[in-house]
C-alpha cells in the first residue's frame, strides 16, 4: 500500500516521462530498420504514448496537485506549458511522418524527437540550476541533431550529375545556416553558464527560489549576471538586430525543422525566460533598479516592432513574413513583463496571460503557417505569389487562412482578440492615469510603444490578407484551384471550429450577458478569462 | 591569490571571448572565443566554490556535467560543419560575414 502511495506522489510530474521514455524504449528495438509497416507502426505508438502523457500529465495534477523538490516544481503553470508542449508535439510528429516517412532514418528521427520534448518538458518544470541547464544543453543538441536529419537530402541523390551538384550546393547552404543557428545557441548556453558562475560568487545558491531570498543582498554582481542573462535570452529569441541567424536558419532550412523551431524551440526560450521574472520583479521594488528595468523592456519591444515590422512589411518571402510575425508575438511577452511590473496585472494573471499566448501560437498561427507551408510544397518555391488571389482559387481554406490571420490580429469575435483585449484595457488606464507607478512622461512612452507594437503587427498580418484577396495581373497554366488532402480539411477545420468558438465563448464572458442553455451558464467555459481577472 | 584579483583575470577572458565571437568569421575562431568564455565561467566557479564555499561537491558536479554537455554540442557542431564543407579543398570553415552580422538583403529582401 505505502509503494502504491508513494508511486502515485511520483505520478505528478514524472508520469508524463516515463510515458515518453517507454516511447523511446520500444523504439529503440527498431532503430535501424527501413520498412514501411514498421515505420507506421512506430508513429502511432508515438502518437499514442504523447496522448497519454498528455492524459497522465492532467490526471496527475488532479489527484495529487501540486509537486516540488529540490531539482523540480510542478504547478498548475507547468502543467499548463507541459499540455501545450505536448500538443505541439504531437502535430510535430505528424507533420515529420508526412515530410519524413520515405526517410530511412524515421525511426531514428523519432527517438530523437521524443528525447528532445522529454528534455523541453525537464526544463519547463526545472527549478535548480543544475536541471535547468542539463535540459537546456540536451534540448538543444537534440534539436540539433534533428534539424540535421531532417535537412539531409543526400538520401534523394541519383546518379544525374546535373541534380547531384545543385543538391550538394544547396546542402552547403543549408549547412552554413545551421551551424550558424546553432553557433549562436552555443553562445547562448554558454553566456548562461557565465551568469551563472557569477550568481554562484553572490551566493551559495543551487535554484531560483534561494536566488529569490538573496537578492536584495546580492548587490552589483547579481545586476551583473542578470545583464548577462539579459542579453542571452535576447540573442536566443532573435530579437532585432540580434536576428540573423534565426531568419537565416528559417528561410532555408526544411520546413519540418521549421515548425520544431516555431513550436519546441521558442516555447522553451519563453519558459526559460519566465524562470527569472520573479527575480525581476523583487528587483523592481528598487525605484532605480525598476526604471533601468521599464526602460529596457521599452527598448527590447521598440526594436523587435520595428525590426520585424519593416522587414515583414517589405520581404517577398512567405517563410521570413512568418518568421517576422512571430519575433512579433514573442515581443507580446515581454509587453505582458511590462503589465506586471507596472502593477497593471498580478503574477498569476502574467502566467495565465502567457499561456494564453501559447495558446494562440497553438491555435492561430498554427494553421496559417500549416496552410503556408502546403501551398510552398505544391508550388515548390517561397513568395509571396504563392498566396495571390489564392482565396478565389481553395474558398474553404483561403477563409481558413482569412479567419486565423483575423484572429491574430485581434479582431473582436476571434480567440486572439481574449489576449489583445489586455493590451487595449492597458492603453485606456495608461490615458486615465490609472497606472499609478507610471509618471507622466513614462505613461506617454509606454502607451507610445505599445501603439506602435499593435501598429505594426496588424500592418504585417494585414498585408497577408491583402495578398490573399489581389488579383494576378497575368494567369499561367498552374494558376488553377489548390487542392488540399481530405485530412488536411479536416484539421484545418478544427483549427478555426476552436478559433471560432473560443472566441465567441470569450466574447460572451467579457459582455457578460450570462445566457443560460437548460439551466447551465453556457458562457461559463471561458477559463482563461476567468483566471485573469 | 586574492579572489578579486581571478575574478577580474576570468573577466578579461570573457571579454575576449565574447570580442571573439561578434568579430571573426571563422568558424574556428568562433568556437576557440567561447572556449574563452568557458574556461572564464569554469574559474569562477571553481574560485569561488574554493575560496567562499570550501569546495560544494553539488558545484563540482554540475560544472562538470555542464563543461561536458557544452564540448559535446561544440563538438557535434564542428563535426557537422566539416562533413558538410562547401568547398572541401580549402579545408576552412568560414561564413561570409560574422554571427550576428546581416546584410540589409539578407533582412528585408530574398538573400
Amino acid at each position: 500500500m505505502d509503494l502504491l502511495k508513494n508511486t502515485a506522489y511520483f505520478l505528478n510530474p514524472f508520469g508524463t516521462f516515463i510515458f515518453l521514455i517507454l516511447g523511446i524504449f520500444i523504439s529503440l528495438f527498431f532503430g535501424i530498420s527501413k520498412r514501411n509497416k514498421v515505420k507506421n507502426f512506430i508513429f502511432i505508438l508515438m502518437t499514442i504514448m504523447l496522448i497519454g502523457a498528455s492524459f497522465i500529465n492532467i490526471y496527475s495534477y488532479k489527484i495529487n496537485g501540486e509537486f516540488s523538490n529540490d531539482l523540480f516544481i510542478s504547478g498548475i503553470f507547468e502543467v499548463a506549458m507541459t499540455a501545450f508542449i505536448l500538443f505541439f508535439a504531437v502535430f510535430c510528429l505528424c507533420i515529420i511522418f508526412i515530410r519524413s516517412s520515405k526517410n530511412d532514418s524515421f525511426v531514428r528521427i523519432s527517438i530523437i524527437f521524443f528525447f528532445a520534448v522529454i528534455s523541453s518538458l525537464v526544463l519547463i518544470i526545472s527549478r535548480s540550476f543544475m536541471s535547468f541547464f542539463i535540459s537546456l544543453c540536451c534540448f538543444l543538441i537534440a534539436f540539433f541533431a534533428l534539424a540535421t536529419v531532417l535537412n539531409d537530402d543526400r538520401s534523394s541523390l541519383d546518379n544525374a550529375n546535373e541534380k547531384e551538384s545543385r543538391i550538394l550546393f544547396l546542402q552547403a547552404n543549408i549547412s552554413k545556416s545551421i551551424t550558424r543557428f546553432f553557433i549562436s545557441s552555443l553562445f547562448f548556453t554558454i553566456l548562461m553558464f557565465f551568469g551563472f558562475s557569477i550568481l554562484y560568487g553572490v551566493s551559495d545558491v543551487r535554484n531560483f527560489l534561494q536566488l529569490l531570498q538573496i537578492i536584495e543582498s546580492g548587490g552589483i554582481n547579481i545586476i551583473f549576471s542578470l545583464i548577462i542573462v539579459s542579453i542571452a535570452c535576447y540573442m536566443y529569441l532573435g530579437i532585432f538586430p540580434l536576428q540573423a541567424p534565426y531568419i537565416s536558419f528559417a528561410s532555408k532550412t526544411e520546413l519540418s525543422s521549421l515548425y520544431f523551431l516555431w513550436f519546441f524551440y521558442f516555447p522553451v526560450g519563453i519558459a526559460a525566460l519566465l524562470k527569472f521574472v520573479p527575480i525581476i520583479l523583487i528587483l523592481n521594488k528598487n525605484l532605480k533598479a525598476g526604471l533601468y528595468i521599464l526602460y529596457v523592456l521599452l527598448a527590447v519591444i521598440f526594436m523587435s516592432s520595428i525590426g520585424s515590422g519593416i522587414a515583414g512589411l517589405k520581404t517577398k518571402s512567405l517563410r521570413k513574413i512568418s518568421a517576422y510575425i512571430f519575433t512579433l508575438m514573442l515581443s507580446g511577452y515581454f509587453i505582458n513583463i511590462l503589465m506586471l511590473l507596472t502593477g497593471f496585472i498580478k503574477e498569476d494573471s502574467l502566467n495565465w496571460l502567457n499561456i494564453f499566448n501559447l495558446s494562440i501560437i497553438g491555435f492561430c498561427f498554427l494553421p496559417v503557417v500549416l496552410i503556408m507551408s502546403f501551398i510552398e510544397d505544391i508550388k515548390g518555391k517561397d513568395s509571396v505569389e504563392n498566396l495571390k488571389s489564392f482565396i478565389f482559387k481553395n474558398k474553404f481554406v483561403g477563409i481558413a487562412f482569412f479567419i486565423s490571420v483575423f484572429s491574430l490580429i485581434g479582431i473582436p469575435g476571434f480567440l486572439g482578440y481574449l489576449g489583445k483585449k489586455y493590451y487595449f484595457d492597458f492603453i485606456v488606464s495608461i490615458l486615465n492615469s490609472d497606472v499609478n507607478s507610471l509618471a507622466a512622461i513614462q505613461g506617454w512612452l509606454v502607451l507610445g510603444i505599445i501603439i506602435i507594437y499593435i501598429a505594426v503587427f496588424t500592418a504585417v498580418n494585414l498585408r497577408l490578407i491583402i495578398i490573399l484577396f489581389m488579383k494576378r495581373n497575368k494567369e499561367t497554366s498552374s494558376d488553377g484551384i489548390i487542392g488540399f488532402p481530405k485530412a488536411f480539411y479536416v484539421l484545418i477545420g478544427f483549427f478555426i471550429l476552436l478559433i471560432l468558438s473560443l472566441g465567441i465563448i470569450g466574447l460572451l464572458e467579457t459582455l457578460n450577458p450570462g445566457i443560460t442553455l437548460l439551466g447551465i451558464r453556457i458562457t461559463d467555459p471561458a477559463i482563461f478569462i476567468k483566471n485573469l481577472k | 591569490m586574492n579572489l578579486a584579483f581571478i575574478f577580474y583575470v576570468s573577466f578579461v577572458l570573457f571579454i575576449i571571448g565574447l570580442f571573439g565571437v561578434v568579430y571573426f568569421k571563422s568558424v574556428t575562431a568562433v568556437i576557440i572565443s567561447i572556449h574563452f568564455i568557458t574556461v572564464s565561467a569554469v574559474i569562477n566557479f571553481l574560485s569561488f566554490s574554493q575560496v567562499l564555499y570550501e569546495n560544494s561537491a553539488p558545484l563540482l558536479s554540475f560544472v562538470i556535467i555542464s563543461v561536458f554537455l557544452i564540448l559535446i554540442f561544440q563538438f557535434v557542431i564542428v563535426f557537422y560543419l566539416y562533413s558538410n564543407l562547401n568547398n572541401p579543398k580549402t579545408g576552412k570553415a568560414e561564413f561570409e560575414n560574422n554571427l550576428f552580422y546581416f546584410s540589409i538583403e539578407e533582412w528585408l529582401g530574398e538573400k
